[in-house]
């Protein structure tokens, strides 16, 4: 018998017993009688059976503890107890302990449980009154359990009768095949089992031997003896029927023995008090208060898969198997066009395997938001505040590295919240407010992100007292705080050493700082973003890439070397010219520093990171030389001095002037400073797969893991931090300010999906997904020449189709049998785009280059995948091809002043652009701030088109003051942005916005301007 | 399987024997996954001396040790003889950089010897035993002692 693999079943069933007894217990928790019978009965049988199986394995405290949860939760289906708070708390604490012994079953019996007994009891009899106990013995006079009479009482109910069933492990279980589990579950399908026990001598040891080990059943059935015996094959001998004690007894040695007396609990209540309801909430409470973060990242080795996940993995390896057979016979053939064609198949396939590999790590967040719940009852409870927890996006899927990564940092935020956001019931009724609160935690997916949002409707954050706090501390000069948006303000409760408790409470963390919930996302690769209201209430917003193993990195080397530093660590690059560098690069010490913009970063250089000589490339050779110069800032050696005239004199072949011996520089964020990595060169950004470096890497502080790279070869990744402490650097003041800047960096950027398209083979071109309808492919052959004009029948009607070669000097379309095409929406009628092949979508945040490929159907170039990009102009190329079709469409319109406000100074002259042609006469502001400023100045602005994401004063501040200021009433205020998803949408209008536009849709732009100006006159 | 009381290994055990430098050498096959040919080895510096790098073994990175400087013997080159010895560690795998690999053979407790306290250059505590035949003494070496991060 292997009772091993039988514990470990056991221990399975029990889990997940327990998994959901939590919520189960808080849904079953209140004042009135119990709501839901079946909840109630779920989480009894789930106890019950944990019970059964416990006493069989020796696991007597596990027993114990489940007995007397059952017992209660017996009373509570029968409507003897009221499942009040006091009750639900004991089961709950118990169901916490009883957790803990089932994940470590061996220390099991030594854990203490009289309190959680005492608790149980106590609940149930507020009199003291100790339950009688009655002990059952077996024929030959021993004693086999000892069970509560109340307990036998409620067991015969229903007419059943009791027996007491002495099986023999190996005889009547082991040699027919059987498991114990089996048996005590066929016996619960015919009654109940009152007490299951394994004979264990005072050792634990099983009683019997090899060949016998005797195991008892109290077992409670309406069946009678004989059918219990044929049902269960045991010799109707083994199974004898108890009476109890009320009746004559066949058995004998019978007694009434009261319970002995328990230790008293360390939670002695006086024997005075009548109420010990309230008692225990009050003292437990603080206990939970002290205990280290419970329940937090359960990082298990295994992960429950969905089946669908598998069987998608089976179909793709089936696939991936066949194509690899068709390569192989291809290759044979020799056939280069159908080895191609292959391997592209195989490509694809394998992308699919990867993205389905990848999505069987998926989970969804509910493992984390779980605990929540509890979490928030526990302290509003002990903090005496009165707050509804809401729920949203429960099966939004993250990565199971991810999830694990963020349960703590959320669980800060959700106490946080609780704490600081949320006031008292009275204080919330003298404002007006309900007494209850509403913490919402919210999970979706927006733009390729996850977000999770932790909002309040609490007092929101004070700025003033930030400003003060931030100013006593000396986080920020004076001066500059002074300066401070509302905006800029929030975000200082970033900085570490910042806390705005007035008293570091125990409750929110032990003095653990926003600033290390930030670090914790931003391991992560995610951004967190504050949104607050004074008086109103405040939501935090994380947002999270979808998986930790794929990161955007930029690939560097230094002599033949090659490395990635992730994108996230990343601030900007900078090339110091070989004549610029004496004025850039200085030792300050032993330090080297460079002046950027102002600001002094501290230097060093990745060879001297690596241990590497530092070498140069010679120019003419190509070689790899060493470094000859002591110092890389000393242009001239170390030992003369010349005047400017003579360095004047020197020139020619000189190799420090020659543009190969320039100085390239990566500037890094290391947390709270940012340096700069002087490599050689510096090579394309990838995304790159992150894995790890074996343990004897281990103590390398300068590696965060390796990547494979598109050839092969392995490169280290960068551990940007590690690599501060292994130079020891440190901030050498001035590089502190970029912390903000970084924030609005990255906050700053809007994305935009943008569809990448080729139409010579090999040149790439992008157009916004938002102006694409749908994509089709046609054949060659149904294409029509009408008089020039290539058209295609299509829906029941003639889509004309436009070839970009026409309108813009770039390669030709080539010949091909089939197309793809990109179908656009104009003036209510459809035009199709003519490509040869659809790359891919990709979220952009890139500004575009204007005017290196500016022409005539092309409005500019950006980088995708590596590629130098065309972004389209849709218009133009109708315009151009279809005048006819642009004459009809524009109508005589009157003109507007209308405002433009957007940073990237691409889009604020594309959305100018369609304005201004149209007749209208527009304004530009690159941010909130300026646009108020324009607002304020300039008169007769009827419209105000905007960004949202914008550095210093985003477009939904800037609308909130708009609405907010008596001097604009009726300004329409429409955002242009390519965030799209309800939450936004939902920001929008609450802050007064008029209504959503999506960026480089010229049609729909001008259309919107039009009726919201129209509608505005139409007003009274 | 009983062991052999000397030397702690099974009476009968499967090894691969290899060279380093001029040093037979064998190791106890169950722990070797796979024997590869030379690839490209990408190094990685402050690790320490005896790890040579990283290999890219079919989408996995695997730390690469060179045995000779790991023994004591020097250094082992990369030419077209040598050869990698995937050993398992723990939860990874590692790969041992031999000068090239000998044979595959099963021996018995009684051709091997405890082993002394230097070999050749070998210092004994890397050495489980010494396996002699014929004029030949091959140093059946202790895995785990090699493979041990310090």
């Amino acid at each position: 018998m292997d009772n091993d693999e039988t514990l470990q079943l056991f221990l399975e069933e029990a889990r997940d017993h327990l998994r959901d007894i939590e919520s189960d217990l808080l849904a079953i928790e209140t004042e009135t009688g119990p709501s839901d019978v079946d909840l109630v009965n779920k989480v009894f049988r789930g106890i019950h059976s944990i019970k059964g199986a416990a006493g069989f394995f020796g696991l007597n405290r596990i027993k114990e503890i489940s007995h007397a949860m059952e017992n209660l939760l017996n009373r509570i289906r029968n409507f003897e107890v009221i499942p009040r708070r006091a009750v639900v708390e004991a089961l709950l604490r118990a169901a916490d302990t009883l957790s803990e012994m089932i994940a470590d079953p061996s220390k099991s019996e030594g854990v203490d449980i009289s309190r959680h007994l005492h608790a149980l009891q106590s609940v149930q009899t507020p009199s003291a009154e100790a339950p009688t106990k009655v002990r059952i013995a077996n024929p030959e006079g021993e004693a086999v359990f000892e069970v509560g009479a109340d307990e036998l009482e409620i067991a015969r109910k229903g007419g059943k009768n009791i027996y007491l069933m002495r099986f023999d492990l190996v005889v009547d279980i082991d040699q027919r095949g059987k498991t114990p589990l089996d048996v005590l579950k066929e016996l619960e399908k015919t009654g109940l089992i009152v007490e299951a026990q394994l004979h264990r001598d005072t050792e634990g040891f099983p009683l019997g031997s090899v060949d016998s080990l005797p195991f008892s059943v109290l077992y409670a059935t309406v069946l009678d003896r004989e059918m219990v015996s044929l049902l269960t094959g045991l010799d109707p001998e083994r199974v004898t029927p108890v009476d109890l004690p009320a009746r004559r007894a066949p058995l004998e040695h019978l007694q009434r023995i009261s319970r002995p007396e328990t230790a008293p609990p360390p939670v002695a209540e006086p024997p005075a008090r009548t109420d010990p309801a309230s008692e225990p909430p009050q003292e437990q409470a603080k206990d939970n208060i002290a205990e280290p973060n419970r329940g937090s990242s359960q990082a298990s080795s295994t992960l429950r898969v969905q089946v669908r996940s598998l069987d998608r993995l089976m179909t793709l390896a089936g696939e991936l198997v066949l194509s690899r057979n068709q390569l192989i016979q291809k290759v044979s053939r020799r056939d280069i066009a159908e080895i191609q064609a292959s391997s592209q198949s195989l490509s694809m396939i394998i992308s699919e395997l990867q993205e389905a590999v990848m999505a069987t790590r998926m989970q969804p967040i509910s493992i984390v938001f779980g605990k929540f719940q509890r979490v928030v009852r526990d302290m509003s409870s002990a903090l005496g505040k009165e707050i509804r927890l809401d729920v949203e996006g429960e099966d939004v899927e993250l990565d199971k590295a991810v999830i694990e990564a963020i349960g703590d940092p959320l669980t800060h935020l959700v106490r946080n919240a609780v704490d600081h956001g949320v006031e008292l019931p009275d204080v919330r009724e003298r404002s007006g407010k309900p007494r209850q609160a509403v913490v919402h935690l919210h999970a979706y997916h927006e733009a390729g992100k996850v977000v999770i949002s932790v909002s309040d409707n609490g007092r929101g954050i004070d700025t003033d007292a930030v400003r003060e706090k931030a100013g006593a501390l000396k986080l920020v000069p004076a001066e500059e705080l002074a300066r401070m948006s509302e905006k800029e303000l929030v975000e200082l409760v970033f900085l570490p050493g910042f806390s705005t408790a007035k008293a570091i409470t125990d409750i929110s963390g032990r003095g653990v700082g926003m600033d290390v919930v930030k670090t914790n996302f931003t391991k992560l690769g995610g951004i967190i973003d504050v949104e607050t209201r004074k008086g109103v209430g405040t939501t935090i917003r994380v947002k999270l890439p979808l998986t930790l193993a794929i990161i955007p990195s930029l690939l560097v080397s230094v002599r033949e070397e090659t490395y990635a530093i992730p994108q996230v660590n990343l601030v900007e690059l900078v090339r110091i010219p070989a004549s610029e560098v004496r004025n850039r690069i200085e030792r300050i010490g032993e330090a080297l520093v460079m002046r950027l913009r102002g600001r002094l970063l501290p230097l060093t250089e990745l060879a001297e990171v690596m241990g590497l000589e530092r070498s140069y490339k010679d120019p003419g050779s190509g070689e790899y030389r060493e470094e000859r110069r002591a110092r890389l800032e000393d242009r001239r050696g170390p030992q003369s001095r010349e005047t400017p005239e003579e360095k004047e004199r020197r020139r020619g072949k000189d190799r420090r002037f020659h543009s190969a011996s320039a100085v390239n520089i990566a500037v890094l964020s290391a947390g709270s400073f940012q340096y700069g990595l002087i490599v050689d060169h510096l090579h394309e950004s990838e995304e790159i797969v992150v894995k790890p470096l074996g343990g004897h890497f281990r103590s390398c502080q300068c590696y965060a893991g390796a990547t494979i790279l598109g050839d092969g070869r392995v490169a280290p990744i960068l551990d940007v931090v590690g690599i501060t402490k292994q130079r020891k650097l440190s901030d050498v003041g001035g590089s502190r300010e970029s912390e903000e800047e970084t924030m609005s960096r990255l906050r700053a950027r809007d994305t935009q999906s943008m569809l990448l398209f080729h139409v010579a083979t090999e040149e790439q071109y992008a157009i916004p997904l938002a102006l694409v309808s749908r994509l089709e492919v046609i054949e060659k052959t149904s294409i029509e020449n009408l008089g020039g004009r290539r058209s295609v029948q299509y829906r029941g009607g003639s889509l004309p189709l436009l070839d970009l070669s026409e309108s813009a000097r770039v390669g030709a379309l080539p010949e091909l049998d089939t197309y793809f095409v990109v179908v656009h929406a104009i003036g209510g009628k459809e035009v199709g785009l003519l490509v040869s092949q659809i790359v891919d979508i990709v979220e952009s945040s890139e500004d575009f280059d204007e005017s290196t490929f500016r022409q005539s159907g092309i409005l500019g170039s950006a980088i995708f995948s590596g590629k130098t990009t065309l972004l389209v102009d849709m218009y133009e190329l109708v315009r151009s091809q279809l005048p006819n079709w642009i004459r009809a469409s524009e109508k005589d319109v009157p003109s507007r002043r209308i405002l433009v406000v957007d940073d990237s100074p691409f889009y604020r002259r594309q959305i100018s652009g369609f304005l201004r042609e149209s007749g209208h006469v527009v304004e530009e502001a690159c941010d909130g701030k300026e646009a108020m400023e324009i607002l304020e100045t300039s008169r007769g602005i009827e419209m105000v088109l905007t960004d949202i994401e914008m550095p210093v004063m985003d477009g939904l501040e800037l609308t909130r003051r708009i609405r907010a200021s008596k001097s604009f009433p009726h300004l329409a205020v429409v955002a242009v942005t390519s965030l799209s998803g309800e939450d936004s949408a939902k920001r929008g209008r609450d802050a007064g916005v008029d209504g959503y536009l999506v960026k480089l849709d010229r049609e729909k732009i001008l259309g919107t301007v039009e009726s919201f100006l129209q509608k505005r006159n139409a007003k009274p | 399987m009983s062991a052999d009381a000397t030397t702690n290994l099974p009476v009968q055990v499967e090894l691969t024997v290899f060279t380093v430098g001029d040093i037979l050498c064998a190791v106890d096959n169950g722990r070797v996954r796979e024997i590869s040919g030379l690839r490209a080895i990408t190094p990685v510096h402050h690790a320490p001396s005896h790890v040579r790098g990283v290999v890219n073994l079919r989408g996995q990175i695997m730390t690469i040790i060179d045995l000779g400087v790991r023994l004591g013997i020097g250094a082992v080159p990369e030419d077209r003889h040598s050869r990698i010895l995937v050993v398992r560690s723990g939860e990874e795998d590692i790969g041992l950089l031999v000068d090239g690999i000998e044979d595959v053979k099963t021996v018995s407790a009684s051709e091997m010897e405890p082993p002394p306290s230097n070999v050749q250059g070998v210092s004994g505590s890397f050495l489980r035993a010494i396996l002699k035949e014929k004029d030949e003494l091959a140093c059946v070496v202790d895995l785990d002692k090699i493979l041990r991060l310090e």
